[in-house]
């Protein structure tokens, strides 16, 4: 299954020859994430200082409190989220299969594609044609654009890991690998289901839930466990443990992330609830299985022996935030409980916690740890240090007052200001600022002085070099 | 290791069997148990990628079709159902966004309104009260049955019925019961020959403000909302977040020039309010003029005063039933109410 | 940068291959046992039309006592009431004299003892003139309603202006029923006619019921 070793391949090492091949494809990847990240921030800041002066900006309906809150959701989660995981999980399968990255270009296409796709959706929800339906708020003419460039992206990676020296896949590349999978099959099928056959009345929202549904619970999560099988063995240098536990997890967990997501007071027939509160409840076995296995992994191995040990902080925090919104996320699957969180500001920061305290962490401090390796040149230490306790504090500041918020003031929000102090959002938005400027930073400072970046503009006039 | 995938793959088989094909559940466990016993010794391994997509393919396929596909058999026959307005005119439910409503749809839509509004009534219980009417022959069985009842679950008697329940009158035996409770009251009643009636309230905060039996209510809709409601909503903007009040009902609660005050500065009608003004959808002609609204104003406003939603009483979701007089024939009776025998003999 | 690299192992297959131990299966048995009580508690039974995410929902509706045959007869003579007699002899049934329509209301003809009058009537229609309750109509041409009418619908509607305690006491006459009418309308000297009665012929036709 390996792949044809090219003669100047096989004279370098291969480790090498990897992170040559991944070069261009994941920073360019990873640099789109990182800036719609900033976008993410910029408009979240801005959705809640709208709150706080209902006068603001009154006059403009392209930055009603409507468009922007949904728009800044879009650029988290497709902006960013999607893109850095698609990031990630290329370099993981491709350092993980011991082969290059195949058919990189596509990748790059792809990703053009996918950025593209987003940014129409982004400027359709601000001019007013969003979708009307939560998890996919961007116009449904876009979406085909979407499956298109995620579809590109894909057939790079799934072809990567199809190449892979060892027959054997390891917990890391069956996650990422149906991760990679999964979303365009839930995103066709969503948007055939709601825009081609035209979902009719509450069917639509039906389908919308579903897809909320795969998206975070599979396809995010999946993303998420997958890189923190790879690295967190990786970086404490340990083996991982529990391969029967990864596996069983696997299956719990696409089995029943992929069915739910509707609240106990949803205009549906009462089986709906039912059956989410019900795959909620398996959901957990799979939740558990997780933490058994990385728990065995990093038992008894600190922080100091690890490779790098930012990432791994990072990380085994993000786990810490994965098994705790875990239990949560059983109890409040309940119809008592659940309709006390219903409605709430508790829903939203949730999301938010799972989107940047789970998913972004475990992301960003695996691009921490693969940067260096690519561009040739390190974040700088200190801007790193200050953007890192910026995003951590941020996202903590700007989820956990107002999930407890949400609860103490039960159905009514009307009330409730938690929501909106905006110190987190503050601090988010220092984070990510910071994040993308060390990013560009550290990319034109390669590009200047070592000329390591070579590879992204001028591969071509390399090889001819080489030969 | 095998064990594990095989005991998915026999769970899978057990749900499927239960949920899609509707078998009676011990059978779908006996078939479930058996799959896993199956899929057990087939030794699947998950080195493959074509394992890892037939296993994919497989929970994708019973996940769209267990829960998406289901429901749309269920829901996308929706029809017009008759029901009947406060008044009692009875008309043809949901009616479809009128004149400039379906625009106005579009403008809250745009407007992504959805953000912080929710469109949906919720309840969170249902109580039941039971009245019982004796007649002068079976009065001492009724009575009879009553106490045993209050005997039985510990509730005390008030009312006509404290006071021995006067023959031919209705008289409440039981309030805010729970199901259980109401079914015993039923049964006893009538095995004693009573005429017996059953109201089911909705409860909850949503839901009308009632002193007594539902004191927390916020007037939001007269019952919960179901899936007719949306039936004509392109699509119907349920929302997950009430930054703001629900507004499936609120054509029911306020007036045009509310809502158009509301929109323009959202702290004349609530002090404390966090809605942002929508200076976007009026217009001032001249510095000094007081600002009109614009079309889409209009139109919004249309849209959300036909927002009535959960004001009709439908068979899935009754507004409060009004008690109606009637018999139980003796053939009804279940059989539970076995021991009952003897004061229904007695009535008679 | 170097030392990160050199730091990280990555190993080409896990060692560990522990997996959840068997009593985890059983637990997982115990909760799809659960989950099956919970559906069928929650779920409404996979119906459309329970919302209730509570058990009450589907007792509600064994719960709710069986209308009798009396009151559907009723219920669906008052529907037929309002749909086609209501728009003559109007919502209350007391007629509207000016305009020739005889009130049902203490009608002689409605209150008989025996129904077949009244079956053939609105099986056939009745031409004036007509004496109802003192009163000479001469302008009486009621149309035949038989062909659109069921026999039970018939029986429903007589049922229901005979029964009608709310017209007055003498209203409490027993039902009409299917059988009834049938046996009325089955008689050739009405399956045959195609003209209105007249008051004597009616009179003539059915003696005994005066």
């Amino acid at each position: 299954m390996s792949s044809e070793p090219k003669e100047d391949v096989a004279k370098q090492d291969p480790r090498e020859a990897v992170d040559r091949s991944c070069r261009g494809p994941v920073l360019f990847l990873a640099f789109s994430a990182v800036t719609w990240l900033l976008v993410y921030s910029v408009f979240a800041m801005l959705a809640g200082v709208k709150v706080h002066a209902s006068g603001m900006m009154a006059d403009s309906a392209w930055l009603a409190y409507g468009r922007i809150q949904p728009a800044s959701q879009l650029a988290l989660q497709f902006g960013f989220l999607v893109q850095l995981g698609l990031a990630v999980s290329a370099w993981i399968l491709s350092h993980r299969g011991k082969t290059v990255l195949v058919d990189g270009g596509y990748l790059i296409f792809g990703g053009m594609l996918w950025n593209i796709g987003v940014t129409l959706g982004f400027l359709g929800i601000l001019t007013g044609n969003a979708s009307g339906l939560e998890g996919l708020q961007m116009p449904g003419k876009v979406l085909p654009l979407l499956f298109f460039g995620f579809v590109l992206v894909g057939l790079s990676i799934v072809q990567t890991n199809n190449r892979r020296t060892d027959e054997e896949m390891s917990p890391a590349q069956w996650f990422l690998f149906a991760a990679t999978l999964w979303l365009p099959w839930v995103l066709a099928g969503s948007y055939l289901l709601i825009h081609f056959f035209n979902a009719k009345g509450v069917m639509a929202n039906i389908v919308d839930w579903w897809f909320i549904q795969n998206f975070a619970r599979v396809y995010l999560t999946f993303v998420g466990l997958g890189t923190l099988f790879h690295f967190l063995p990786a970086l404490s240098g340990r083996q991982l443990m529990g391969r029967g536990y990864a596996q069983f997890a696997f299956w719990v967990m696409l089995l029943f992330g992929s069915v739910g997501g509707v609240g106990p007071g949803a205009p549906v027939p009462a089986w709906l609830p039912a059956l989410s509160t019900v795959s909620a409840v398996f959901y957990f076995f799979g939740v558990i299985a997780v933490w058994v296995s990385l728990n065995q992994t990093i038992s008894g191995a600190s922080a100091a022996d690890t490779a790098d040990s930012l990432a791994y902080n990072l990380m085994r925090l993000a786990a810490l935030i994965f098994i705790s919104m875990g239990v949560l996320n059983v109890f409040f699957a309940f119809p008592g409980p659940g309709s006390v969180a219903e409605f709430t500001t508790y829903g939203p920061a949730m999301k938010l916690l799972f989107n940047l305290g789970f998913i972004g962490l475990i992301l960003v401090a695996a691009l921490y740890h693969i940067f260096p390796s690519l561009a040739g040149i390190d974040f700088s230490p200190k801007m790193t240090r200050i953007q890192t306790t910026a995003i951590v504090f941020g996202v903590l500041g700007a989820t956990l007052p107002s999930a407890l918020g949400g609860l103490m003031s039960g159905d009514a929000v009307l009330g409730s200001g938690f929501y909106f102090a905006s110190l987190g959002d503050l601090l988010l938005l220092a984070g990510s600022a910071i994040l993308f400027l060390n990013f560009l930073g550290a990319i034109l400072f390669s590009i200047k002085n070592c000329g390591c970046l070579a590879g992204i503009c001028c591969r071509g006039e390399k090889k001819e070099a080489n030969a | 290791m095998t064990i594990g995938l095989s005991f998915l793959l026999g769970l899978l088989a057990g749900s499927v069997s239960y949920f899609m094909l509707g078998l009676w559940w011990p059978l779908a466990v006996l078939l479930g148990l058996f799959a896993w016993l199956a899929f057990g010794l087939l030794d699947v391994k998950m080195d493959s990628t074509f394992t890892l997509l037939g296993g994919m393919l497989l929970v994708f396929c019973v996940s769209l079709s267990g829960m998406v596909l289901r429901a749309n058999d269920q829901l996308s026959g929706l029809q017009y159902v008759d029901t009947q307005d406060v008044d009692g005119t009875e008309f043809r439910y949901p009616v479809p966004p009128l004149g400039q409503a379906r625009y106005g749809e579009k403008i809250y839509k745009a407007s992504g309104c959805v953000a912080c509004h929710t469109q949906q009534v919720t309840h969170e219980s249902v109580a039941l009260d039971v009245k019982a009417m004796a007649g002068e022959k079976n009065l001492a069985a009724v009575q009879e049955a009553a106490s045993r009842f209050y005997k039985l679950t510990g509730r005390k008697a008030s009312g006509g019925a404290a006071l021995g329940l006067p023959a031919g009158e209705w008289e409440t035996i039981v309030t805010g019961a729970n199901a259980a409770d109401a079914s015993k009251a039923r049964n006893f009643l009538a095995a004693a020959g009573a005429s017996v009636d059953v109201q089911v309230r909705f409860r909850g905060e949503d839901l009308m403000h009632n002193d007594l039996q539902n004191p927390e209510g916020r007037n939001w809709g007269r019952r919960r909302s179901v899936a007719q409601d949306y039936l004509f909503a392109e699509p119907p903007m349920l929302g997950s977040v009430r930054i703001g009040p629900d507004l499936a009902n609120i054509g029911a609660r306020y007036n045009r020039d509310m809502l158009m005050s509301v929109l323009l500065d959202p702290k004349t009608l609530k002090k404390d309010s966090k809605m942002p003004q929508h200076g976007f959808l009026f217009e001032q002609a001249e510095k000094d003029e007081q600002r009109q609204p614009t079309r889409e104003a209009e139109a919004l406003v249309d849209y959300l005063l036909s927002l009535k939603s959960a004001n009709y009483p439908l068979p899935e979701a009754p507004v409060d039933q009004p008690f109606t007089s009637s018999m139980p024939k003796p053939a009804t009776a279940p059989a539970e109410a076995a021991d009952t025998a003897k004061p229904d003999e007695a009535g008679k | 940068m170097a030392a990160k690299q050199n730091n990280e192992k990555i190993e080409a297959t896990d060692a560990g291959v522990g997996g959840p131990k068997p009593w985890v299966f059983v637990l997982m048995v115990l909760t799809l046992y659960w989950a099956i009580n919970y559906l069928d508690g929650h779920g409404g039974g996979f119906n459309a039309k329970v919302y209730a995410p509570h058990k009450d929902a589907t007792v509600v509706a064994s719960l709710k006592v069986q209308k009798t045959p009396e009151e559907q007869a009723l219920e669906g003579g008052a529907r037929i009431y309002r749909g086609i007699c209501a728009a003559c002899h109007q919502p209350n049934g007391l007629g509207n004299s000016n305009a020739g329509f005889p009130p049902l209301v203490n009608s002689e003809w409605v209150l008989n003892a025996s129904p077949d009058r009244i079956i053939a009537i609105v099986s056939n229609g009745l031409q004036g003139p007509v004496e109802v309750a003192g009163q000479i109509y001469n302008k009486v041409a009621m149309p035949a309603q038989g062909v659109a009418l069921s026999d039970e619908d018939i029986a429903n509607v007589l049922s229901y202006i005979r029964r009608n305690i709310d017209w007055g006491d003498a209203h409490n006459l027993p039902l009409v029923t299917p059988e009834q009418v049938k046996a009325v309308r089955d008689n050739d000297a009405i399956a045959t006619r195609s003209t209105a009665w007249t008051a004597d012929e009616l009179k003539q036709q059915f003696p005994d019921s005066q």
